[in-house]
């Protein structure tokens, strides 16, 4: 029997901001949501896709060679041009190019491989009260492979923490959470409309699985803070409501940044010209003090 | 930890200005040219208006004046009197000074701010270089024509130098790092630590009373006339003994004297107590044991003033200072005599001393300019075991931390039972004084030292004398700081092309097996091995020659009267040892790592690129192969990611260069050994070697450390790196500095436990040694371009700290650019 591998991006060591501790962050790849200020836009399709670094290229053209469908051209000499409709993503110029230019992102693996790269850090996660989190995309896209990531964790005695949207049945995040010590939980607003508007999908279903998780489960509140969408006095209020009510041990403000924008250009996604500007400091300040005039701890950045 | 409620001290306190007296500064050599590296190349360029030294910086020659007459005058004595004569006379008759507000006194030259010279060691150099380069050093023609006149009398009897009129042409041809590119010869100076525990119980008193006692006893043993060389021998080495000792005793008498002159004069009516106070203290200390803390501060700098810088000037230190002074500090608190306050303003005095003292060192980078470097060595386990930690390691933290000045720096030793507060205090520690700071691991250095023969507790005892050299306090040791700097990538070159030279085309190393036939990493390595024995066979001799030399004509009767056993023996710390430690110095581990896993990838088992391919490329620097190049420098995984395939590579090759260095014995019949201490120079000896298969271009740098990745090239994050460098075999090898940045916010992440857990990671992992640059990446680009607002930035360069404004650009850029730790 072939045995069951993920579709993972990134696996980061020495992680140090989803959740206590020196961590090991399991990234999933595939997501049901299209969030307009997605920070990791090479997490959202479930397969792996071609990256292109241009600044790393050297025009050496081995990538234009080994192409077999001929999607990639050199353009006058100057620049490298990737033809995204035709290139049926074979990777062999990844393989081709000498200065990694081009890069696969995605890798099928097993539960033993990604548990072999865990493994390498346990002694840092005893020293440090870390542990492991998987995260995504989604990483409940994947969940019957969460799941049994998990609970190889936990056979080796890990702290394990989940990073989700809160997007999925109920009866699936029921049965990945038996395994969870830590839920690190998206909320990106409060307003169901425009949660829709800019997600493509209503917040119901998160909100409605949040309350069910927070009586059995240690809940971190993460909050994309995006300027001009989720800002607003009203939001952060309710937000701070929720947090109050259903007893989240803190929030986490992730401040929008303009470091993905690179991504984008390297993934071949054409996206709409974004006018969001990452807040100025004082901003910040004003946001954390607002949500910690619940009663909560709230931290910045991680 | 009483340290939670630490005393506030007071902010007007006058070491916080003596601090900023220029006495206090760095006299740290600058080289008079830069090393520039742009594009991957090396030049070395000789700036216009650049001094060797800060500009307020001086010779003395009082020293090479007083020794050459003191040598004189005893001419037709046997060399071990004839430098203890020669010595006593120097200290009899130099200079002393007092400056304002100092509590604990001990100049070293005739003035603040100027470099006393050792001619007995070497005047070559020197004598060519006044009237050259460090002309300005010495701007008086009459003091120039007096030195000149002075090196006259040395000409062939300093004694660096004696090894080339001796050498065999065949190994002669090699002294020259120039005709081969893979070592340079470094004298050095030599190394060793007093028992600082026995003569604060007896005095130097009781060394001259024991001296007597054992002449008295040699005298009056009609045996010994038997043998009358070795009763010669013994009979001559305790009048030396007595001699210095009493020269020595005799100098805090006349440090007295002067606290007492000084005192009439004062106005002052509290500097004028204080200077009465000194005066008692120079009375009674060296010669008796010292009662209280002062004292016992006072009494050390005297014996280590002698011991390290008058006698024969060396870097390091190695005593286990927060061990040496704690039962002084107990009971003076005990007793009420003085105040935790009082008691850190006195070390913060012993500080600045430490930072007063001003001594020429031969350059050992060629242009670069020499570091001195003091360390000092606090924490670990006590002889039988137990946490070492007390109040004064706290105390010499917080002095140093203070007084911002970079001598002496502090090794600390870690173990598994180091209490949280320590950590807490080192997270305090490396925000402020990055530099100062470097970390030592008792769960490896133990093992270590007992494999090679310590026992248990005198192991447990070991401190860091120098960058990384280790050495057992209070033992009779007397080692040699250098040696010899190794670029042992130019080995891996000369495996290449068969022993030929690059550059000049000749046959230089041996001719080893055809690079054409290679089929594995193993027949490289073969090659490499029986190039370095080669080379290591001509290093060796000339070392075991020097050796023969310095003991022949530098006896040290001070350190041998105040190290364990030598007394008893009757013997010179030179012929007694203890253990007879020699170490040398390679550089470019990394480098050749990153090398032969990119052969083995690319050549070997994917076969994507012939060697015949790879050898034409390495010959024209890769000319016109920029797209090989560019392979070689991607494909291949790389030393520092946690990645075994390059690992065990890694693991195994400094293995087998360590049996290969080990393989050759010192004259003594043990082992050479190999040390960090080359890394800050990984710059320097990059010069002479060629192109790399690890898509390092011709004279390109190496990495620097010797387990450090190559800059830009670890990419999985810190507890990868420190996976990667806990793979060698620490206790079985020893070449490890370990060299790793952090930006202050880094460390200050979740309120600095990550970092702590990191360093509590780096004992569990057996990791040798490490250390740390915590400063913003702005910060060094600013002191870059405004050094004179920078002048007491530290940093950590190899294992010396250093004033960052005091470093080549080339050293600048390597610390910035060095990849910067995140967390995030």
């Amino acid at each position: 029997m072939k045995e069951e591998r993920g579709l993972v991006f990134l696996i980061q060591r020495y992680s140090v901001q989803d959740g206590p501790g020196l961590r090991t962050t399991i990234f999933m790849k595939g997501c049901p949501l299209r969030c307009q200020w997605c920070q990791n836009p090479e997490s959202l399709k479930p397969y792996p896709e071609l990256m292109s670094h241009d600044t790393k290229c050297m025009l050496l053209g081995k990538c234009v060679e080994t192409c077999p469908v001929g999607a990639i051209t050199i353009h006058q000499q100057q620049s490298r041009q990737i033809d995204r409709s035709i290139c049926d993503l074979c990777f062999k110029c990844v393989d081709a190019c000498p200065t990694r230019a081009l890069s696969k992102v995605g890798e099928y693996m097993t539960i033993k491989e990604v548990m072999a790269e865990i493994e390498r850090d346990e002694l840092f996660y005893h020293r440090s009260g870390g542990g492991v989190t998987i995260s995504g995309g989604e990483p409940l896209f994947q969940w019957q492979f969460v799941l049994r990531l998990l609970e190889a964790c936990k056979q080796r005695h890990l702290h394990t923490a989940l990073d989700t949207s809160g997007y999925a049945r109920w009866a699936v995040l029921q049965k990945v959470l038996e395994n969870v010590d830590l839920v690190l939980y998206d909320i990106k607003h409060m307003d169901s409309e425009l949660h829709k508007k800019s997600t493509g999908k209503s917040n119901r279903l998160i909100l409605s699985n949040l309350r069910m998780i927070s009586p059995q489960k240690k809940v971190w509140l993460r909050f994309p803070l995006v300027p001009g969408f989720n800002d607003s006095r009203k939001n952060l209020t309710e937000l701070g409501r929720l947090g109050r009510e259903i007893g989240v041990e803190k929030v986490s403000i992730l401040p929008y940044h303009k470091l993905a924008e690179e991504k984008y250009r390297q993934l071949g996604i054409r996206r709409k010209v974004s006018n969001i500007q990452p807040p100025s400091k004082k901003r910040l300040m004003e946001i954390q003090a607002r949500i910690e005039s619940f009663g909560l701890q709230v931290t910045i950045g991680s | 930890m009483v340290i939670a409620e630490k005393p506030k001290l007071n902010e007007d306190r006058i070491t916080r200005k003596m601090r900023k007296g220029l006495a206090y500064q760095s006299k740290s050599g600058r080289g008079v040219g830069r090393i520039e590296a742009s594009e991957g190349k090396v030049e070395r360029v000789v700036e216009e208006g650049r001094m060797p030294y800060r500009p307020e910086i001086r010779l003395c020659i009082e020293r090479a004046r007083l020794i050459t007459e003191g040598y004189k005058q005893a001419e037709d004595a046997p060399i071990i009197l004839r430098r203890a004569t020669a010595l006593a006379h120097y200290l009899d008759n130099r200079t002393l000074y007092i400056l304002p507000h100092q509590r604990i006194v001990g100049n070293s030259a005739s003035k603040p701010c100027l470099l006393i010279t050792f001619p007995e060691k070497w005047s070559g150099w020197l004598e060519k270089a006044i009237d050259g380069e460090y002309q300005m050093l010495l701007p008086d023609e009459k003091d120039r024509r007096e030195l000149h006149e002075i090196h006259k009398y040395w000409r062939d009897k300093s004694v660096h130098g004696m090894e080339r009129r001796l050498l065999p042409k065949d190994v002669l041809e090699y002294w020259y790092y120039d005709n081969q590119g893979v070592f340079m010869w470094l004298h050095g100076g030599h190394v060793g630590t007093p028992n600082y525990e026995k003569i604060f119980k007896t005095g130097l008193k009781g060394v001259v009373e024991e001296a007597k006692a054992r002449l008295e006893e040699i005298s009056s043993d009609p045996e010994l006339y038997l043998h009358p060389a070795d009763y010669l021998k013994k009979k001559r080495f305790y009048e030396a003994v007595i001699i210095i000792t009493e020269a020595v005793i005799n100098q805090g008498k006349r440090f007295s004297q002067l606290c007492r002159q000084e005192a009439a004069e004062e106005k002052d009516e509290k500097r004028k107590a204080e200077l009465i106070e000194m005066a008692e203290i120079c009375d009674w200390v060296p010669e008796n044991p010292p009662r209280t803390l002062h004292e016992a501060l006072q009494s050390f700098w005297f014996i280590n003033l002698v011991a390290r810088v008058l006698d024969l000037q060396t870097s390091g230190n190695g005593e286990r200072i927060d061990q040496i002074f704690y039962p002084f500090y107990k009971k003076d608190k005990e007793e009420g005599r003085l105040t935790y306050e009082e008691a850190e303003e006195l070390v913060e005095h012993l500080v600045l001393i430490f930072n007063e003292e001003g001594a020429l060192i031969p350059p050992s980078q060629p242009k670069a300019g020499p570091l001195i470097t003091r360390v000092t060595t606090i924490g670990g386990v006590t002889r039988d075991g137990a946490d070492a930690t007390n109040e004064m390691t706290y105390m010499f933290m917080d002095a140093k931390n203070e007084m911002g000045l970079n001598q002496p720096a502090l090794a600390v030793r870690l173990h598994p039972q180091t209490p949280q507060a320590l950590y807490e205090k080192i997270l305090e520690s490396v925000l402020k004084q990055p530099g100062v700071y470097s970390f030592f691991n008792d769960s490896m250095m133990i093992p270590f030292l007992m494999n090679l023969g310590m026992p248990l507790e005198d192991a447990r005892d070991y401190t860091t004398d120098g960058c990384m050299r280790w050495i057992i306090p209070g033992k009779a040791m007397s080692q040699r700081a250098l040696g010899g700097r190794i670029a042992l990538p130019k080995c891996l070159e000369y495996a290449l092309y068969q022993g030929v030279d690059k550059f000049s085309g000749k046959q230089v190393g041996p001719r080893t097996s055809d690079p054409l036939t290679w089929a594995s990493v193993e027949d490289v390595m073969q090659a490499y091995e029986e190039q370095l024995r080669f080379f290591m066979h001509k290093l060796f001799t000339i070392y075991n020659l020097v050796d023969a030399l310095d003991g022949e004509w530098l006896p040290q009767p001070f350190l041998s009267a105040v190290v364990d056993d030598c007394l008893e023996h009757g013997q010179d710390v030179r012929e007694y040892k203890y253990y007879p430690n020699t170490i040398i110095q390679p550089v470019g581990q990394v480098t050749i790592i990153n090398a032969l896993a990119a052969m083995k990838k690319l050549v070997f088992e994917d076969k994507k690129v012939s060697m015949a391919e790879l050898i034409d490329a390495l010959k024209n620097d890769w000319e016109g192969r920029e797209d090989l190049r560019q392979m070689f420098l991607n494909e291949p995984p790389k030393w520092g990611n946690d990645d075994d395939y390059v690992d065990l590579i890694g693991r195994d090759f400094y293995t087998r260069t360590n049996k290969v260095v080990k393989s050759f014995k010192n004259i003594w019949g043990v082992s050479h050994n190999e040390d960090g201490t080359g890394a800050s120079t990984y710059f320097d000896y990059s010069g002479l070697t060629g192109a790399t298969p690890d898509g390092r271009k011709d004279r390109d740098l190496f990495n620097d450390g010797t387990v450090s990745p190559a800059v830009g090239t670890d990419v999985k994050g810190p507890l990868a790196t420190m996976k990667s460098v806990s793979k060698i075999d620490h206790a079985g090898t020893f070449t490890h500095l370990f060299n790793q940045k952090f930006t202050p916010a880094e460390v200050m992440r979740n309120d600095g436990a990550n970092f702590i857990a990191l360093l509590r990671t780096f004992v569990d992992l057996g990791i040798h040694h490490t250390q740390f640059n915590v400063i913003d990446r702005e910060t060094l680009l600013a002191a870059q371009k405004h050094p004179e607002q920078y002048g007491d930035l530290v940093v950590r360069v190899a294992g010396l700290a250093a004033y960052f404004v005091d470093l080549t650009k080339a050293v600048q850029d390597q610390i910035i650019a060095r990849t910067e730790l995140s967390f995030g």
